[in-house]
């Protein structure tokens, strides 16, 4: 699934959650709110190198793309720096939104060389090697290296949902359907709550709304074969189309 | 067939091919229900089996979309599987209901099914890829079970669709072929009974249509198919009825053709034997009878004769008219008398005193008579009489027929009569007519002729002065001379004997000349006498006259004035006048006009006749003779000419009838003629005459005129 933003709207969406007051539990909300916003801009970040570099990935002329783990760690450094105009490497690697960050980093690095084969083979047009696949595998790798500190997810309303792996769980699905699909929900704003899940954690639902260029898989007229051989879900530009669902555990 | 009528026959036609109609839907609704109930059974067979087919199509499905849930993750695969297998379970439960302990039991694999594949899958979604295949593998144990049951009912179910097919077919072709033998029979059984039916029907109809067909060409006598107790039966009554109407039709048309053709006849023509001749053709024509006799009706003799006939031939005719019937004897009689018409059955049995007319026509074949009276205002005027020869009285339309044509040949001897008297009266007319016109142009003449004697008299009275002067010195020329030769007798004595014979020759040559002036001037002088005399007009002065005198004075100058007319005119007048005739007393001049006319007309005979005969050796004579009869005086005057034609005699008196050509004659000279001797002096003027031969006057003068009571023309 491409849950691509631009990043200005991305920039300002965190600004907002960082700025709400309700957001967070009371004592860590801050933190947990700046780590949630850091990881997010990072996924976002490398996902937009990935969404940048779709043409020359499904290129079949081209064998090495040039996307190698730490080039694609590179790129999508400077894109959160764009972005939040901060440097990721800039936090305490210590910390634990330091080490998180580096988690995250080390995830992209990692899927990108697990999948170089692929990305780099010729002869074959469209890989499969998708942003939204790319989400997904950093999701995965970054909740392996986190060591059941936090994991990060991009889920979507359930009927929007295409890979089984991506499925909201109740919690999410909740939030979803009462919070963020809600007709007065202010557009572009997370949900974030404290839970008890055996422990507790801290979880935050970041939405994410179809663009122009969501919609070339995602759009009209629903029903059609988009070129992964899915059909369309019939979106329409500003529908909330993914959700970032992010849980740092205590 | 025919006793019943036409609505019957088709009830019954239509019952009956009704309840063959009944009886095959019955028949093959039965059999089409028995195939339907086993086509349905085969249906319903045919449905489990696509049951079971897509209970076995959808578990593949289940399998498949499982295998590609747990390879690609996607959703997709996911909802294809839950669709498959929702469809599977609907399947399963409509096969449950003929193999239910089977379908239970498969119901139990599939639930083992979906565990294991349901594991398997998550287990692949939690990347434990060597549990999921441990777990595909023994769902997979659970679909060979499944795919293998569903397949064997798919086979069972599939031997008996078809052992049921088969028998549908079977029974199907079955029944095909009785409801074919069936409709076969039931359409043979429904043509047969239509043909009678039709046939009984379209046979007398096509008899009738001729019937009328014959009818419309106007063939009366056209056969009418026997009437039956139904519709057509009715029709063929109905149809009797208008041929018979049409005859009647045309039997009353044909009389007032009849008598159209007569009146119109009666009004075109006077020819009454020919109109007579039409009605008594047209009267035995109508009547269909051989004879028919038109009788006059004879009112002195209060008898009818016979006028004339048709259908007669000359014997026949010749003995018809012979017999005369009278009023009140025998039909005609009796229809005369009775003013009605009168009919005899049968002559032949006719009793003793019957008329003689009868016994002429049995002999000639007729045996009943039928006779219509001639009346006009009550007058009787003839009969028409028509026979035939078959006996019985006739009808009652042929007796108004037959009076019809009795009226009109009462018309038509009515209009004959009227137009006979009216062509008469007519003629009268035209000939009054053409008498007065000539007696108008002879009026004018006589005007001209009075206008002319006067200036005749004026003349005459002119000329007889210097006449005097010349017969008076003619006389005193002729005394002269004697006094001339006496004086000159001495000195005529002295001279020599050749003078002396001269001198006497001039002498005697001057007293012959004068003489003769003296003669022919006396002689004029008589001739004006007479024209003065004639002239003058009527004095009624009577005197004594010599009427030989007064003859031969008009002669001479009757002879001249034609002379003067023309002078190619010649004629011989002869005299034979007796001299003993004393004189008469008479009017001179009157009966100088007499003689002057009846001299006139005699050369005027005997010139046309001189014109017209062109022979030369007529000589034209007009001689007058008169004889004493002791108290009368007879003057005969005869010519040789034209004569005059027995058809004028009656009216040769007549003022101002003539033969002459207008302007030549007056018509008034014979009746002025005839005035003076007969009103004027008692006597009598006749005529005799030949035509071409001769004509002569005769007119006796009575010498006393008391004694003459009346006189006349003969």
């Amino acid at each position: 699934m491409n849950i691509r933003m631009p990043r200005r709207v991305a920039a300002a969406l965190f600004a907002a959650i960082l700025t709400l007051p309700g957001v967070g539990a009371a004592a860590t909300g801050d933190e947990d709110a700046a780590i949630a916003e850091s990881l997010a801009q990072m996924l976002r970040a490398g996902r937009t190198v990935v969404s940048d570099s779709q043409a020359r990935i499904d290129d079949p002329a081209v064998g090495d793309k040039g996307l190698g783990g730490r080039a694609v760690l590179a790129m999508a450094i400077a894109n959160y720096k764009k972005t939040t105009g901060a440097d990721p490497n800039a936090i305490d690697p210590k910390s634990r939104r330091g080490l998180l960050v580096q988690a995250m980093m080390a995830a992209i690095v990692e899927v990108m060389d697990a999948n170089q084969a692929e990305i780099n083979a010729k002869g074959i047009g469209f890989k499969g090697f998708i942003p939204a696949v790319f989400a997904r595998l950093v999701g995965e790798s970054f909740a392996r290296r986190a060591k059941g500190q936090a994991e990060i997810k991009v889920t979507a309303p359930p009927e929007l949902v295409r890979n089984r792996k991506a499925r909201p769980d109740a919690w999410e699905a909740e939030v979803i359907a009462t919070k963020l699909l809600q007709p007065d929900w202010p557009r572009g704003q997370p949900y974030s709550a404290m839970v008890q899940e055996g422990r507790a954690a801290f979880r935050i639902m970041v939405p994410e709304y179809y663009g122009e260029s969501c919609l070339a898989c995602h759009g009209l007229p629903k029903g059609e074969m988009d070129k992964t051989g899915y059909p369309k879900e019939g979106g329409k530009v500003g529908d909330l189309g993914a959700v970032i669902s992010i849980t740092l555990y205590h | 067939m025919g006793k019943l009528t036409i609505r019957a026959r088709l009830v019954i036609l239509s019952s009956a091919l009704l309840l063959v109609l009944v009886g095959t839907t019955g028949y093959l609704t039965r059999t089409l229900a028995d195939e339907a109930a086993a086509m349905a059974k085969a249906a319903d067979r045919l449905g489990i089996i696509d049951r079971a087919n897509s209970a076995r199509i959808a578990f593949g499905e289940l399998r498949y979309w499982n295998t590609d849930l747990a390879v690609s993750q996607l959703t997709l695969s996911e909802q294809k599987a839950t669709a498959a297998r929702v469809r599977m379970t609907a399947d399963l439960d409509r096969l449950a209901a003929q193999t239910p302990e089977r379908i239970a039991k498969m119901r139990g694999e599939l639930a083992e099914y979906d565990q294991f594949a349901e594991k398997a899958i998550e287990a692949y979604t939690n990347d434990q890829r060597v549990i999921g295949n441990s777990l595909l593998a023994q769902a997979r144990q659970h679909s060979v079970i499944i795919d293998e049951s569903l397949g064997s009912i798919v086979r069972e179910l599939t031997a008996a669709a078809i052992e049921a097919r088969d028998r549908v077919v079977a029974e199907a072709g079955a029944a095909t072929r009785n409801a074919y033998e069936i409709c076969l029979l039931a359409l043979l059984v429904g043509a047969i009974m239509t043909f009678l039916v039709l046939r009984s029907i379209s046979v007398p109809l096509r008899a009738l249509g001729a019937a009328m067909n014959g009818l419309i060409a106007g063939q009366v006598a056209v056969e009418i198919p026997p009437a039956g107790r139904d519709e057509i039966g009715a029709m063929a009554r109905i149809l009797a009825l208008f041929r018979d109407t049409l005859n009647a039709l045309r039997d009353t048309l044909g009389r007032l053709e009849a008598l159209r053709e007569v009146g119109r006849t009666v009004g075109s023509t006077v020819d009454l034997e020919a109109v007579l001749a039409i009605i008594a053709a047209r009267a035995v024509e109508f009547s269909r009878a051989g004879l028919g006799l038109i009788y006059e009706y004879d009112e002195a003799t209060r008898s009818f004769r016979l006028w004339t006939s048709y259908g007669a031939d000359d014997a026949l005719k010749e003995q018809l008219a012979g017999e005369h019937v009278r009023l009140g004897e025998g039909a005609i009689g009796r229809a005369g008398a009775t003013r009605a018409p009168a009919q005899v059955a049968d002559i032949a049995d006719a009793p003793a005193d019957a008329p003689p007319l009868w016994r002429i026509l049995v002999a000639a074949g007729y045996r009943s008579v039928l006779a219509a009276p001639l009346v006009h205002e009550q007058a009787i005027l003839g009969g028409l009489v028509v026979a035939r020869p078959e006996p019985g009285n006739f009808a009652t339309e042929l007796v108004e027929m037959v009076e019809a044509f009795a009226n009109q040949s009462a018309l038509a001897v009515r209009n004959a009569t009227l137009f006979a008297a009216q062509a008469r009266r007519e003629r009268e007319l035209r000939a009054a007519h053409e008498e007065l016109k000539a007696a108008q142009v002879n009026l004018v003449h006589a005007e001209k002729m009075a206008s002319l004697g006067q200036l005749t008299a004026g003349i005459a009275h002119e000329i007889k002065n210097p006449l005097n002067f010349v017969n008076n010195f003619a006389g005193l020329s002729v005394e002269l001379l004697d006094e001339v030769r006496e004086v000159t007798a001495p000195a005529v004595a002295a001279l020599d004997a050749g003078q002396r014979a001269d001198i006497d020759e001039a002498i005697g040559l001057l007293t012959g000349n004068l003489e003769k002036i003296a003669e022919h001037g006396r002689r004029a002088d008589s001739i004006v006498k007479s024209m003065l005399l004639h002239s003058r007009g009527g004095s009624a002065e009577r005197q004594t006259a010599d009427v030989n005198a007064l003859i031969e004075e008009a002669l001479n100058l009757a002879y001249h004035g034609a002379r003067a007319q023309n002078s190619e005119f010649n004629i011989t007048p002869e005299t034979d006048l007796d001299p003993g005739i004393a004189p008469i007393e008479l009017v001179p001049q009157e009966i100088t006009r007499v003689f002057l006319n009846l001299f006139g007309n005699g050369f005027y005979a005997v010139n046309k006749r001189l014109a017209q005969a062109r022979d030369p050796r007529f000589r034209p004579v007009l001689r007058v003779t008169t004889r004493d009869l002791a108290g009368e005086v007879e003057i005969k005057i005869r010519d040789n000419g034209v004569g005059v034609p027995p058809e004028y005699r009656d009216k040769l008196f007549t003022p101002f009838f003539t033969t002459k050509p207008t302007g030549e004659g007056t018509g008034l000279g014979l009746s002025i003629s005839y005035d003076i001797v007969v009103q004027q002096h008692g006597g009598t003027i006749t005529l005799d005459s030949r035509v071409n031969e001769f004509t002569e006057f005769t007119i006796r003068l009575p010498r006393n005129r008391q004694a003459a009571s009346t006189g006349a023309a003969i």
